[in-house]
């Protein structure tokens, strides 16, 4: 399904080249487009033993075995019929000799090149005015592995790969539900990369399906080589920090969201899939939550609720709390924080700012290293701001406890992206609380709370259940009522 | 794009009421009164609720018969455009001068209660821009706030009753009708007391939210529910406030629920100071009824212009207009001496407005109509 291009390209092109009955022709003409591309080639044989033909093909998107033993070899053997051949060329072509699966025919240029483009090999006749195209596409393909940044304990360990077909393949294994459709797309005036829009037709909210339908149809950019520049395109507020769209790596989850109500996205050459829409107690879920007793995994969401304000409120309140109100803190604890704090040249807030800094451009340092070197980052970083700065007098360390309060609560976010997000926002915080203490702090989560609250995505409004207040969702929320309680829910 | 014209439900209403309700000036409700009649305060903002119940109910009739049109609207069929179009600007211009009052009144408590070095106007501005920057192109999302707000209020405000309901001294309780009861001073202090500018904001919302309401037919309910709910706190707050401190320790405090709420302790250190947890309420109280109170003038002004809903965030230009006017008072008692003198005039307008599109609605359409139609 996924191999086929769709007509809107072929129509496209207003001055589209026929083929002609003369075989040379039809070869130059391609090869004009082609030029002397390296693995741009044409194998010239004889259909039947006698009619000139050649196939052509990009060798380095095909199987070339494949082409050898199905198709070459079975349109060389010599075919009875004589003269029958001739005028039967079509049906014998297309129903009895090619041994692959998908086999079509095309009349124009265009088709032909796009297909050669998709890593179809092109068989052309002399005297014959059509051409096909069989798929013989092969690329090399990593292994179905557990994707590394949804690693679960229990649960299935298989993950989305950059192949198309293969994801979707995952997604019908888990899904074999004849009313699961999978709308074929294809974006990018370069890249003409493949995308799939796939939704379970009885459950999906037609709202949603279509707007999302609307919103691809009406991207022009030139590539599209991540599903992240769909989601860059055709999330609602694209000027929010928020992701609008949740993104995964694990076909049970998107199995999980289309039994919801929910629409998926995937996009060749990417290993994971958009979901639409997105509310934000989906960023704190995962999908092993569903896998265990319901106690535990309340339990684990709401710690990751608490991880996710811990590492957007933590550096904020620390700094109104003991620079701007320390009579709320206890006076024997008041009287360690002051000590911890003599010799330390900078100004509260300049210290949290620079630790909260240096801790940034760690993770960064560390993301990117090979593994062998990121260990030894680590080190460095703990024995460098852990210890070192501390003895050096350079920060208080109750500075560098906040500090990695902040830091591990927002890995503890289930999701990179919103993770992410309140680690930017908490720089917007602290600015606020360093200028106005307590005040500043409620201004600042007021501000970040509203904005959220004024977020949709796809319509749907970003804080639902929460505000607005949808009961029934609630038991899926922050929570998660056991499972029996969960089966009639639709959306 | 997507369907816009998501309705607000009933529970998002009420929240609305409440959280506009309950404002800031509950800080220094009990002082209003404790000079003049002392402990007679209590009974007094209880009628003065009881009264502005029957506002609450009329409200909600009025908007209930009207629910297909918004104020403005009906307003031009009751009263003709001309007269209606006076009536919304000097109704915008009222709602941004009480707006601005209740600003500053949030100012001069957070330059006691958090910065106290701090110079108003800065803890103004904020205020202001955040106000401004919460107002969104869709009506539902001041639904959506409201919902989100209230639990930020309704928890703390339980909290002050819980904990400190136990340490009441039941003799600085009585007597009910205070220590130097008269009709003179009751009517004084009540007028003061109803036509605080919170009330007349809180009250107003009704008229605001009714036409964009699912069900508007439960609204009546709903407000009624809600002004309960509001009142039972207000009036716990003050009843605790008078039966903690007394009514001579209130007369001289500024906020004397301020004073009160520092007094909450719970026996489990290091959270024996609850503080932070009021100081949330009262930033979260305050921040509830300026925005309602700034986004009615918005609204009706966008009506009154025919400004499309979308636009709804030339509320920027009302910024300066506030702003200015919050800066205008000298300090917290001549504050209070505007509050009260404005709150006057403005309660006259904020009531006899709705007032008279009810008497005109009824008798357009209402039993009278019907009569002389047979």
């Amino acid at each position: 399904m996924f191999s086929k291009k769709s007509n809107s390209i072929s129509t496209k092109a207003t001055n589209t080249k026929l083929i002609t009955a003369n075989l040379n022709q039809n070869l130059s003409e391609i090869t004009a487009i082609f030029k002397d591309d390296r693995d741009f080639s044409i194998r010239h044989f004889h259909f039947s033993g006698t009619v000139p033909a050649a196939l052509v093909y990009l060798n380095t998107l095909v199987d070339q075995d494949m082409i050898a033993q199905n198709v070459l070899k079975a349109l060389k053997q010599q075919q009875n019929g004589g003269n029958q051949l001739a005028n039967n060329i079509n049906k014998t072509v297309m129903e009895e000799i090619i041994y692959p699966t998908e086999i079509q025919e095309a009349n124009n240029l265009t088709t032909v090149v796009n297909s050669i483009l998709q890593g179809d090999t092109v068989i052309l006749i002399a005297g014959h005015t059509s051409a096909y195209y069989v798929n013989t596409y092969k690329i090399p393909e990593r292994s179905v592995t557990q994707p590394e940044s949804e690693q679960v304990i229990r649960g299935p360990h298989d993950g989305f790969v950059e192949n198309l077909a293969t994801n979707i393949s995952l997604i019908r294994y888990r899904l074999s539900n004849q009313s699961l459709r999978i709308t074929p797309k294809e974006l990018g005036k370069q890249t003409k990369t493949k995308v799939a829009v796939l939704y379970v037709e009885n459950l999906v909210d037609n709202n949603v399906r279509e707007e999302v339908e609307h919103r691809l149809n009406a991207i022009t950019i030139n590539r599209i080589l991540d599903t992240s520049y769909l989601e860059q395109l055709i999330q609602d507020h694209p000027r929010s920090p928020f992701p609008q769209l949740l993104y995964t790596e694990r076909p049970d989850v998107i199995v999980g969201n289309l039994l919801e109500g929910r629409v998926a996205i995937m996009t060749d050459g990417s290993p994971g899939g958009l979901i639409a829409p997105a509310t934000i107690t989906q960023f704190i879920q995962t999908s092993s939550d569903y896998n265990q007793n319901f106690m535990i995994s309340s339990f684990i969401r709401m710690i990751r609720v608490l991880a996710l304000i811990l590492s957007l409120v933590t550096p904020s309140f620390y700094v109104a709390v003991v620079s701007y109100h320390p009579e709320l803190i206890p006076t024997r604890f008041a009287i360690a924080i002051t000590s911890g704090r003599t010799g330390v040249p900078f100004a509260l807030i300049m210290e949290v700012f620079i630790m909260e800094i240096i801790m940034e451009i760690l993770r960064e340092a560390t993301i990117r290293m090979p593994k062998q070197i990121g260990n030894a980052i680590s080190i460095v970083g703990v024995l460098v701001i852990g210890q070192a700065a501390v003895e050096a007098g350079f920060v208080s360390p109750l500075t560098v406890v906040f500090v990695a309060i902040t830091t591990i609560g927002s890995f503890a976010t289930p999701n990179y992206s919103m993770g992410f997000s309140f680690r930017l926002l908490r720089f917007f915080s602290l600015l606020l609380t360093g200028l106005l203490g307590f005040y500043g702090f409620m201004i600042s989560w007021m501000i970040i709370m509203n904005h959220l609250l004024s977020l949709r995505s796809f319509g749907v409004p970003y804080m639902s259940p929460i505000s607005p207040v949808h009961w029934k969702g609630l038991r899926d929320s922050i929570i998660k009522a056991p499972i029996k309680w969960l089966i009639n829910r639709q959306k | 794009m997507q369907k816009q014209d998501i309705k607000i439900t009933t529970l998002q209403q009420a929240t609305v009421l409440i959280n506009s309700t309950i404002g800031i000036s509950v800080l220094s409700l009990p002082r209003l009164g404790a000079k003049e009649i002392g402990t007679g305060t209590m009974l007094l903002t209880l009628i003065v609720l009881i009264i502005l119940f029957l506002f609450v109910i009329l409200f909600a009739i009025l908007g209930r018969r009207h629910a297909n049109q918004t104020l403005i609207e009906y307003g031009n069929t009751l009263l003709g455009k001309p007269i209606n179009f006076i009536f919304g600007i000097l109704l915008v211009l009222q709602f941004l001068v009480l707006t601005a009052l209740i600003l500053r009144e949030f100012a001069e408590l957070m330059a006691v209660a958090l910065l106290r070095e701090t110079p108003l106007y800065v803890i103004m501005l904020i205020m202001l821009i955040t106000v401004m920057l919460s107002i969104k192109k869709e009506f539902i999302v001041f639904g959506y706030t409201h919902m989100y707000y209230f639990p930020y209020i309704l928890v703390p405000g339980i909290l002050l009753i819980m904990l400190l309901f136990p340490k009441i001294h039941y003799y600085n309780l009585l007597p009910v009708l205070g220590n130097h009861f008269s009709i003179t001073n009751m009517t004084d202090v009540g007028t003061n007391m109803l036509t605080l500018p919170f009330f007349q904001i809180g009250l107003f919302t009704i008229l605001i939210v009714i036409p964009r309401m699912k069900k508007p037919k439960k609204a009546l309910k709903s407000s009624i529910l809600a002004w309960v709910t509001a009142s039972f706190i207000i009036m716990s707050i003050i009843v605790i406030t008078f039966g903690y401190l007394g009514s001579d320790i209130i007369k001289d405090e500024v906020w004397p629920v301020l004073t009160l709420s520092k007094s909450a302790t719970i026996p489990l250190p290091p959270l024996q100071r609850l503080d932070v947890i009021f100081v949330v309420f009262w930033i979260i109280t305050g921040y509830t009824t300026i925005f309602t109170g700034y986004f009615i003038a918005n609204e009706l002004c966008c009506m009154l212009v025919n400004i499309d809903e979308k636009k709804r965030h030339v509320a920027i230009l009302f910024v300066p207009v506030v702003f200015t006017i919050a800066l205008i008072p000298k300090n917290h008692l001549i504050l209070y001496e505007w509050m009260f003198l404005i709150g006057k005039y403005s309660f006259i307008f904020t009531a006899s407005y709705p007032i008279l599109l009810l008497i005109i609605s009824l008798f357009k359409y209402g039993w009278y109509a019907r009569r002389h139609e047979q």
